[in-house]
């Protein structure tokens, strides 16, 4: 256990400098977004007031307060999250290959570890959670900061401010990621690790078996998706017989099911099968 | 006691191992010679599990391969396998991080036998400083067996020097070392045991010293009976 | 201290011959302290189970001698020195005749050609020894 720490530990900081060069580039272009928006209300409020003469409640009614809300749910705010989730979806298969890439190998060492192999498995995995849980933590963590952008721009008049609950509740993709419902949560990362797990035994199929493996692990792959998507064929044959979250509960405990053997399959292929 | 028994191994249609067979003791330098491609890496590779086998079995003092199995026996391949921004430092708390057996004074003490500084990163060191820093990580495990692949392979005659001289130092000391090669000139006379491959089979294993007293062959002469008659 | 190995000869026999050759000619002296296993095998670069083997043996032949964790040291007895002396002379003369009878040379010149060989500058030196 503490060995398995070590090691997360370890694959977490091997990831860092690109790691902190991503958190840097996402609250930029949110910094950017939101002065942007600021000055632009800015301008609206000047020539509005200033040059025509408008009151401020009459401003109000065409154009509303200037809240984070605008900006939360607007196109450029989506353009981090997306490369977020790029790079982190990248990094899940990045973490396994870079090990048998470049000249030196380090897969041999962290074979020859004295720790069952599975925990590497495991150790990646959870690497890969943090930086997930990391990215969301920091996003909620700026969300405030970029609020004072606004506040410092903006008259307290012509604004509505937010909590951060607020926001959270405003931004769709941490909607998502920290739904406000406990179950909720589970079923998202519940679903989340699934795809990680299926990933990474689709990543040691062709790492076992090279180019024969290329092919099974997308056998592989389609195959879980089609079961993981099979209650909504039954739902087509018994004619809409399954209420909603029913059928998402079924696909709950297929991707429970599907996580399990990959987990027993990668044990195996970590063992018995892969190769430097 | 490392030992290998009908050890197979396919790859696609072709075989690279046809049955090997052949022991390793403690306290014994093993070599296995044979030309590129005759299956020496892959069988080291097989002994730490780093590449399949579909028959045969090869145990370790009696032993599957185990995490246990990992602090007793360790493997240096011919190729850098530490992660190249890592300075030499590193790599050392890295292996102090996962190996109980891993033994601080002594890889200091290597470290000023080849001369080479703790702060020089793996991308910046020559090939000879390359091969060294491979046995340095191997040789500070007090480990019960090294497996060595082609420690003499591409580098310099100093560097060579140096590391025969490993071979019979304390560093191998009791130790059980499995080394391969296809150059056997360097080291006759630090081996005991000689396990001759071909085309993934064992032609012949013999004690050097018995061949020697007994036929007054040198393991060239026994290779040569082999390799070509 | 250097041997030059044949490669088609037991090294452990080698090492043998080396000290009594070193025990005959007095460069290793009665009572002297010879190097351990270990740095042999170092200086000699061969293998330390091959020293030890040679150590072995020479100990039961009464070479050297070893008194528990101490470093071994060349056999006291005197009348041992004497006998390695004697056997090193006569397998070098045993093996000499074997050689020289089988040329079938007569006796006189045989005498003659060592005479002048072992009478040739240079050989002086070596001949005190003999």
């Amino acid at each position: 256990m503490k060995l398995f720490g070590k090691l997360v530990n370890f694959e977490f900081m091997r990831f860092l400098p690109i790691y902190i060069t991503l958190l840097v580039i996402v609250f930029l272009i949110e910094a950017a977004s939101v002065i942007f928006y600021a000055f632009m209300v800015k301008s609206e409020i000047t020539e509005s007031i200033v040059k025509h003469g408008l009151s401020k409640e009459q401003f109000l009614q065409d154009n509303g307060y200037a809240s984070m809300v605008n900006i939360l749910s607007s196109f450029i705010f989506s353009l981090p999250v997306v490369i977020a989730a790029v790079t982190i979806f990248i990094y899940i298969l990045f973490i396994w290959y870079r090990d048998w890439l470049g000249k030196n190998t380090f897969i041999y060492r962290l074979l020859m570890l004295p720790v069952k192999r599975i925990q590497l498995f495991f150790s990646k995995g959870a690497t890969i959670l943090m930086l997930v849980f990391g990215l969301v933590a920091f996003q909620v963590a700026i969300l405030p900061v970029l609020q004072v952008i606004l506040k410092l721009v903006i008259p307290v008049d012509y604004r509505l401010d937010l909590t951060t609950q607020g926001m959270i509740r405003s931004l769709y993709y941490l909607r998502f990621l920290l739904p406000e419902n406990f179950i909720d949560f589970i079923i998202n990362y519940g679903f989340g690790i699934a795809f990680v797990i299926l990933l990474f035994t689709m990543i040691l199929i062709e790492r076992s078996y090279r180019f024969r493996g290329v092919f099974m692990a997308v056998f592989y792959g389609i195959g879980a998706l089609i079961l993981v998507f099979s209650p909504y064929i039954l739902q087509v044959i018994m004619k809409d017989y399954f209420f909603d979250n029913e059928l998402l509960w079924m696909q709950f405990a297929i991707a429970i099911i599907l996580s399990i053997i990959s987990v027993f399959l990668s044990n195996h292929l970590l063992n018995k099968k892969i190769r430097v | 006691m490392i030992k290998l028994t009908g050890v197979e191994k396919k790859y696609g249609r072709k075989s690279i191992l046809n049955g090997i067979t052949f022991e390793a003791d403690k306290g014994q330098i093993t070599c296995l010679i044979g030309i590129n491609g005759a299956g020496k890496t892959t069988i080291l590779q097989a002994i730490m599990g780093l590449t399949p086998y579909q028959k045969g079995e090869i145990t370790i003092d009696g032993e599957k391969l185990s995490p246990a199995v990992m602090e007793k026996v360790t493997y240096i391949p011919d190729a850098m396998t530490l992660l190249p921004k890592m300075r030499i430092k590193d790599a050392f708390q890295f292996m102090s991080d996962f190996y109980q057996n891993w033994n601080g004074k002594r890889a200091k003490e290597i470290l000023e036998f080849f001369k080479l500084q703790e702060d020089e990163r793996i991308s910046q060191l020559s090939k000879g400083n390359t091969a060294k820093v491979n046995l340095l990580m191997g040789l500070a495990m007090d480990a019960d067996y090294i497996l060595m692949d082609e420690p003499f392979s591409g580098i310099d005659i100093f560097s060579r020097e140096q590391i025969a001289d490993v071979f019979s130092s304390h560093l191998v000391e009791d130790r059980g070392v499995i080394i391969t090669t296809h150059e056997i000139s360097d080291i006759e006379h630090l081996i005991d045991k000689a396990v001759l491959l071909a085309d993934g089979v064992v032609r012949k294993e013999f004690m050097t010293e018995q061949v020697r007293e007994e036929e007054s062959k040198s393991v060239i002469d026994v290779m040569r009976e082999v390799y070509k008659g | 201290m250097a041997i030059h190995f044949d490669k088609r000869e037991a090294v452990y026999i080698q090492v043998i011959r080396y000290f009594k050759e070193q025990i005959a000619i007095g460069e290793l002296k009665s009572g002297q302290e010879i190097p351990s296993r270990r740095e042999l095998a170092q200086q000699l670069k061969i293998n330390p189970n091959t020293v030890q083997r040679a150590y072995k043996e020479m100990e039961e032949e009464g070479l050297i001698y070893t008194d528990g964790n101490k470093p071994s040291i060349v056999t006291e007895e005197k009348k041992r020195i004497k006998e390695i002396r004697e056997s090193l002379i006569t397998e070098a003369i045993d093996q000499f005749v074997d050689r020289i009878t089988s040329l079938q040379i007569p006796k006189e010149q045989v005498f003659e050609l060592v005479q002048s060989k072992l009478n040739e500058p240079g050989r002086e030196g070596e001949e005190k020894h003999d």
